[in-house]
This record gives C-alpha cells, sequence and structure tokens, in this order.
C-alpha cells in the first residue's frame, strides 16, 4: 500500500501518498523535480508519466489502467486512494551531479584589514540557481576551502519573479528562506569545516552577495514589491545576527549582504563593479552579467548607467525541448561544417541527455556559417534532409544532434526551430539592452573599448560564436575581459578589508538606472537583434552576411 | 483590387524601409487606401500568422515582420482616419497594472486593427478605471496582456471589477494559460497574436 515511484532503474515506495502532489511525492522519494514555473501548471519541465492507480489531474479524476501510461505535469496531479505507480523522465529530474559551477574567483590586490584576525569568515554568493561559499582564513587572508550546492529554492521555482509571486502566498517566503539558509548555506558551511578541520563556531563573520530578490528572501524580507512596477526594494542593505537567521556558526557572528543598486541590479553587480573597477579601464567600458536578469553596467567618463534586460533562463538551457542545466551528460560544446557531423563535447558522463547554453550557442553560430539556419533562425530542410538529420518533434521541424541509442534518455537530442526562436529572443534582450544603455550615454555599440563578462556562464562560452549570432557586440576578442565570479570575490573582499564595506555604500549611489522600455529605442534594438545576427548587419562587419 | 506583390513579399521579409518606401508609392500614385491595407498588408501578416500556428515561423520573425508593417501603417493610419475608415467592431487592449511589458500586447493591437478593429490602445500599467473608462467608450472587448507571473493575479481584479458589464474580456500573454482564464471567468484566451483575433470575434459573436 504505497505509490511507487520509478526512475533510473530504482523504485522507492512513498507511504501515505493519498492526496500528495506527484511533485512532493518525488521529492520524499529523493528525486528532485524541475518545476521551472513554481508548480502554477504553465510550463512542462515536471512532466511525469503515471501508471496504474487513480489520479486528480487538472480538477479531473482520471483513472490509468495497468499497462497504460498518460503523460502529465506532476504539479498538477495528485495520487487518489493508496497506490499507484509514477515514472519519472530523466529530463524532468534536477541532477545535482557534476554541475558545472563557478567558483573561480579572481580577488583583487587589496588592503589587508579584517573587522578581526582571529577566526574565519564565510564569502557566499547566493546566487537564483548556485550558492558558493568561501572559507577564508582571517589571520592570513587566505582563501582556505570553497564549496558550492544548487540553491535548493531551485526545487520550488526557477525564476525570481515566480519566486515573488510564491512569497505572496502565507507561508512560503519562511519556506523559501528555510531552504536557502538550512536547506544550501548550513549544508555547505558544514562540508567547508569538515574539509579544513575549522569548527563553525570559528566563524566570526559572514558576507553575502547576491541578486536583491535573493537577499530579501535569505533575511526574511518580502521581496514582493519588487514583481510589480516600479520595482523597487524594500531595502538596498540587510545586516543580522547568524542565530537570528539560523545559519550553523557562532550566533553572535554579523551576516551582511553587499548592497544592492536597484531591484533587478543587485549586489551581486555591486561586487563584479568593485573587484573589476570599470571606472580605471580608458574609454567606454561595459559589465555584462549574461544571465537569466541580464543585468548591465555601461560606464564612460566617470558616468554609470545600468539596466537589466530580462533574457531569460534560454542561457541556462530552460524552455528548450532538449535543453539542460550544466551539469553532467549535458552537451556544452558543439562544432560542425555543412556535412553536419557533430563534435561534441559533453559534460563529464559521456553519453548526453540535453543541450545547455554554451552549446546552444555553438549550435546557431556554427549552422549560421554553415548555412544551415538563416538569419530568422530557419533550417535549410535540404540540407537536414540530405544529411539524414531531418526530425519533426512537437510539429516543429528539428535537427537531431544525438541518435536514440546514443543518448541517456534513449530519445534523440534535438534542437528545434522553435528552441532557436528561444535563444534569438534572449540574446536579442541582451544586445539590444546593451545597445539602448550605451545610446543613453551618446555611444554606438562599436565604439566599446572593453567588455567585462561577468557570471558564471560567460566563463564556459566561445565568444566568437557569442558574437557571430549577435549576442555579444562586434568588436576585438583582446576586448573583452572574463572575470569570473565577481560576486564571490566582492563578498571575500569585504570580509578581507573593511573599508570595502562603505566603498560599496557609495558605489551605489553613483549608478543611475535605466528603465529600458522609457528608453526610446529599447523595442526596435531589441526587433532589430531578433535576426542572426542582426537587422542592422553594420553592427557585425567581421560575421560575414548570408 | 488586386494584391502588390511586392509590398506582400516586403512585409512577410520584415523590410522595414522597403515597406515604407512602398506604400509611400501606392500612396502618391492615388492607389484606394483601403485595399493598400487590406489587400497586400494585412495579408501578409495573416499569412505570417497562419505559419506561426503551423510552426513554420516563430515570434522573431513574427515581431520583424510586425516592425514593417508598423511602419506602413504609420503613412496609413492619419489618412484612413481621416477618411473615416469603417471598423467591424471596437476593442481596447492594455497591459495590467504593475507590468510594463507590451511588445506582445502591440502586436495582437496590430494583428486587430487589421482584422478591421478599432483598436483602443490603453498602454501598460492598467487599472481596473482604466479598462472601465473604454468601456464607457464604447469598447465591445477589453483584452488584457500580462507578463510577469506578479501581474498576471490583477486579471482576476479586473474581471471582477467589470462584473456587469456588457464588455467581454479576454486575455493573454505569455505566464496565462487556458485554465487559469476559466478559473477567473474570462470570455476568451488564447496563446498568440493570430488566434487572438478569432477569440476576439468568437467572443463577440463576428463570423470569422
Ligand atoms: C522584451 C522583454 C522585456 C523588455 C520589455 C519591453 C517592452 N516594452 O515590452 C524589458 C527589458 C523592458 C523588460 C523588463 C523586465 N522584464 Co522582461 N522580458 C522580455 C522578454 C525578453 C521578451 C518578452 C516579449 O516581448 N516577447 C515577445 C512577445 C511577442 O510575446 P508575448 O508578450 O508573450 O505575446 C504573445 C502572446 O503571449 C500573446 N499575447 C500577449 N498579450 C496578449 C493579450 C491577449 C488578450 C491575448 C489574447 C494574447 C496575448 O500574443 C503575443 C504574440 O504571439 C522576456 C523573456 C523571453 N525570452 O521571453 C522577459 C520576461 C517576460 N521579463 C521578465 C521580467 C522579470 C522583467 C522585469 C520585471 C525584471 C527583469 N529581470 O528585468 C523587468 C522590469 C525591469 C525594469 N525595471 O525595467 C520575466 C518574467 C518572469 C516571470 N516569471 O514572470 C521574463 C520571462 C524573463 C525572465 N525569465 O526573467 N522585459
Amino acid at each position: 500500500m504505497a505509490v511507487k515511484i520509478h526512475f533510473d532503474g530504482r523504485t522507492v515506495a512513498v507511504d501515505n501518498g493519498s492526496g500528495r502532489s506527484i511533485l512532493e511525492l518525488a521529492r520524499t522519494a529523493g528525486w528532485h523535480i524541475e518545476a521551472q514555473c513554481g508548480g502554477r501548471g504553465s510550463c512542462a519541465s515536471c512532466n511525469v508519466m503515471l501508471g496504474p492507480g487513480r489520479y486528480r489531474v487538472f480538477d479531473e479524476e482520471i483513472e490509468v489502467q495497468p499497462e497504460q501510461r498518460l503523460e502529465v505535469l506532476s504539479c498538477q496531479a495528485q495520487v487518489l486512494g493508496d497506490e499507484a505507480e509514477v515514472f519519472l523522465p530523466r529530463a524532468s529530474v534536477i541532477s545535482f551531479e557534476g554541475a558545472r559551477i563557478a567558483d573561480e574567483m579572481e580577488i583583487p590586490e587589496h588592503a589587508f584589514d579584517p573587522r578581526s584576525k582571529r577566526g574565519f569568515g564565510l564569502a557566499v554568493d547566493v546566487g537564483t540557481t548556485t550558492v558558493v561559499a568561501a572559507l577564508v582564513d582571517l589571520g592570513t587572508g587566505e582563501v582556505v576551502a570553497r564549496e558550492s550546492l544548487y540553491n535548493q529554492q531551485i526545487l520550488k521555482a526557477d525564476d525570481v519573479v515566480s519566486r515573488i509571486s510564491l512569497c505572496n502566498t502565507e507561508g512560503q517566503l519562511e519556506q523559501l528562506q528555510e531552504l536557502v539558509v538550512g536547506h544550501t548555506l548550513n549544508p555547505l558551511i558544514h562540508k567547508l569545516c569538515a574539509g579544513t578541520g575549522a569548527s563553525g563556531c570559528d566563524i566570526v563573520h559572514v558576507v553575502l552577495s547576491g541578486n536583491t530578490v535573493m537577499m530579501h528572501i535569505f533575511f526574511g524580507v518580502s521581496p514582493a514589491p519588487i514583481g510589480v512596477i516600479p520595482f523597487k526594494p524594500a531595502s538596498r542593505t540587510f545586516e543580522a545576527t547568524a542565530g537570528e537567521l539560523r545559519i550553523d556558526i557562532r550566533p553572535d557572528a554579523p551576516v551582511e549582504a553587499v548592497p544592492a543598486i536597484s531591484g533587478y541590479v543587485g549586489g551581486d553587480i555591486t561586487s563584479d563593479l568593485h573587484v573589476s573597477k570599470p571606472w580605471n579601464m580608458d574609454g567606454l567600458v561595459a559589465l555584462i552579467d549574461i544571465g537569466t536578469n541580464g543585468e548591465m553596467v555601461a560606464c564612460h567618463g566617470g558616468r554609470m548607467h545600468a539596466c537589466a534586460t530580462a533574457a531569460g533562463p534560454a542561457f541556462e538551457g530552460a524552455g528548450l525541448l532538449h535543453g539542460t542545466r550544466a551539469a553532467s551528460r549535458a552537451i556544452d560544446s558543439v562544432q560542425y561544417d555543412e556535412n553536419l557531423d557533430f563534435e561534441l563535447g559533453v559534460i563529464g558522463d559521456p553519453t548526453p541527455m540535453g543541450l545547455c547554453g554554451s552549446a546552444i550557442i555553438d549550435f546557431i553560430a556554427e549552422g549560421f556559417r554553415c548555412g544551415l539556419i538563416n538569419a530568422y533562425g530557419r533550417y535549410d530542410l535540404d540540407m537536414l534532409k540530405r544529411n539524414g538529420r531531418y526530425e519533426r518533434v512537437c510539429g516543429m521541424h528539428a535537427c537531431m544532434l544525438v541518435a536514440p541509442e546514443l543518448s541517456a534518455t534513449g530519445e534523440s537530442i534535438t534542437v528545434t526551430e522553435g528552441d532557436i526562436a528561444e535563444v534569438l529572443k534572449a540574446k536579442a534582450a541582451i544586445y539590444g539592452g546593451l545597445k539602448s544603455l550605451l545610446a543613453e550615454l551618446g555611444k554606438g555599440v562599436r565604439e566599446l573599448d572593453h567588455v567585462v563578462l561577468a557570471g558564471g556562464f560567460a566563463k564556459h562560452i566561445n565568444l566568437e560564436n557569442a558574437i557571430c549570432i549577435g549576442l555579444l557586440p562586434d568588436i576585438r576578442i583582446e576586448k573583452y575581459k572574463v572575470i569570473g565570479n565577481g560576486s564571490l570575490a566582492g563578498a571575500a573582499l569585504a570580509l578581507l578589508d573593511r573599508s570595502t564595506g562603505p566603498a560599496y555604500l557609495e558605489l551605489i549611489d553613483r549608478l543611475q538606472i535605466v528603465t529600458l522600455n522609457k528608453t526610446a529605442h529599447f523595442i526596435n534594438h531589441f526587433q532589430e537583434a531578433l535576426a542572426i545576427p542582426n537587422l542592422e548587419t553594420d553592427d557585425f562587419p567581421s560575421v560575414a552576411g548570408r | 483590387m488586386a494584391r502588390n506583390e511586392a509590398l506582400f513579399e516586403a512585409v512577410l521579409k520584415g523590410k522595414r524601409k522597403d515597406v515604407a518606401a512602398l506604400v509611400q508609392t501606392a500612396i502618391d500614385e492615388g492607389t484606394n487606401l483601403e485595399s493598400i491595407l487590406m489587400d497586400s498588408m494585412v495579408p501578409a501578416m495573416a499569412e505570417i500568422g497562419d505559419r506561426f500556428s503551423r510552426n513554420e515561423a516563430y515570434v522573431p520573425e513574427m515581431l520583424i515582420a510586425a516592425r514593417a508593417m508598423q511602419a506602413g501603417l504609420d503613412l496609413l493610419d492619419p489618412l484612413l482616419q481621416a477618411a473615416g475608415h469603417k471598423a467591424i467592431g471596437k476593442v481596447a487592449i492594455g497591459t495590467v497594472k504593475g507590468d510594463l511589458h507590451d511588445i506582445g500586447k502591440n502586436l495582437v493591437a496590430m494583428m486587430l486593427k487589421g482584422a478591421g478593429f478599432e483598436v483602443l490602445d490603453l498602454g501598460v500599467d492598467c487599472d481596473v478605471e482604466k479598462y472601465r473608462d473604454a468601456v464607457e467608450k464604447g469598447a465591445q472587448a477589453i483584452l488584457l496582456s500580462a507578463l510577469l507571473t506578479t501581474t498576471m493575479p490583477y486579471m482576476k481584479t479586473v474581471v471582477e471589477g467589470l462584473k456587469g458589464s456588457s464588455a467581454k474580456i479576454l486575455i493573454g500573454g505569455a505566464p496565462v494559460t487556458q485554465a487559469y482564464a476559466d478559473e477567473i471567468g474570462a470570455d476568451g484566451y488564447s496563446d498568440d497574436a493570430n488566434t487572438a483575433v478569432k477569440a476576439t470575434k468568437v467572443a463577440l459573436g463576428i463570423a470569422a
């Protein structure tokens, strides 16, 4: 008398399943199902197959017969009765294994002047997807260990706005806070201590850096005002003690956040700026974080403008039919020519299950170069068919990259035209946002002297390919600087040098926030950037026109 | 009147400058204004819309075509208004309170105009009052757009706020679903600009 849940050749029986959603039951069984929309039933990331049993699906009672299988959204399906059988497809289960996480950081030269030279400090980058923590010896100033984990809030919802929506429901804010503190940071602290022989009691100071919504939730403050116009945060600065937040270290240790610039340009960007100091570089400089929120800052002659461009999660592989996070079994690079012999790079286990963001950029760029993909993101169907790569998936034309027998899912791995369209929207938001931001300073994109790329994703992309698809400006590669996890470095700096905190407070007021939809040209720039590389081909002289 | 093939193709391919030039030439040559719109431009957008429904075109292409179409409309609209162009119905569309996304809403508005509706564009960040005003101004259907999961719940507030009025309410936008439309009691829903026109006609009992 139990609900049997099958995954990856294993079966776990969960008792008292009646009335609970399959999403919850799978979690109880130890498997975390993707819920990109926050379990609202508006995406399809949590698909599962129902076996024999009685269920309620979208308010309708359904009985599945033995031998039958029914594909449903696990967040909208409840088990009725005591017995049922559910099969989890690989694509719906979040794998924590082999996740490619940006924990590399470069801490620039600094004064060594911590608040106390005894014990350890903890620097934490609280990302929407990943949390990275670094243990710093305050006596020597050395980073002695680093650990990372997915932010366990992803079990509830993927992007920041979905998490804000959740907080509008009684009790959810507290649950999200518990997920990031109790289920993410505390386990990280235990690992750091176990690895170094330190004890939680030796940690005397914590600095967190992350986007504004993450900081609100971490400190238990509702982020609701950031969800609607005028997107104002409840606060830009946060402070508490470890005891108040139930962090497993000395209860009186101060915990502070790197201050945010605005509701959508957070403390992580404050950190990136402080670490890379674009105001010390010559000429026109842009700092870009290529991610779901697409934050960017333009800096020229002492003036700084910032905006968020809302690219969406396509670069994290979300929203693509066979997209996946950059973890074990993800295809992370692709090379080919008009013969469509795909040369694939795969993370960890060589049997792939899907493509992550860096691979989809490669795929589109190479396809554009060899004529497989035209400027509007559509396939040359003859070329696909000629090379035995054509498939029709979900009613869409698709290119088969990996045959069923070679993939981990038992299904072929494909890229549909719909997937390409998603990526084009995301890259158009970033490029269109950058062009509009620079226009506010009276500058053009090709006038950029330096581009600083922050965030984990930028470390893994092929810059030539990113330029080829029109995601990044067509300037010489040498003008790009990839800084890795500037957010973590910024938090570490605040531990190491006590003058950093005041510098942050001064910095956040130096930026002027640009509301993109109020700029004269954003929509136009966005629409131009929907083509590969751009309808304004003058912007991309080095990308051979087709 | 016959279709102006060059103009049709230019809209379809999203060639904005060509569209503007071709429309200007047609105006200068004294071509019937409604014919420019209804015989060449609207069929091009309808074609894109149909391709979209068949998965033979996607949002980027549709927006690129819409941008070209807009360039033509900018030239035609004032002339058509002056000439007293007659509409098949009057509707209002706006993005709900708290939300500023209007690219999808504008696309829907353009398709509705193309289908012969008079469209009151209420802009973004619209509260119940704004929609009510539109009903008072004679809008037979009110269309709500929302792109944020945080602003979508406001659609329910609008549906409740307009209870008892004669206007039909249609909703749409990326996070919105048919299930949500049913839940809040909206009269119609669609997930793209092409079917939005059909849904509006159905709600108003206008033959397709
Ligand atoms: C362009 C864009 C913007 C532009 C908006 C410009 C404008 N004037 O509209 C800008 C950059 C200003 C913007 C801002 C924000 N955005 Co924005 N944005 C997008 C983006 C990239 C594309 C949206 C779009 O225009 N799609 C194209 C149109 C054609 O599609 P559509 O709107 O869905 O419309 C179609 C259908 O839905 C339907 N339809 C639409 N309305 C209606 C109405 C009716 C009645 C009917 C029947 C049908 C219908 O027909 C249309 C045509 O087929 C998406 C991400 C993505 N990749 O999709 C994010 C996205 C919508 N934005 C998002 C967010 C969070 C924001 C911000 C609030 C925060 C941020 N991270 O930047 C901000 C505000 C910040 C600030 N202070 O400025 C999130 C929403 C997440 C969520 N869970 O709700 C998204 C999904 C990105 C993400 N995942 O983070 N954004």
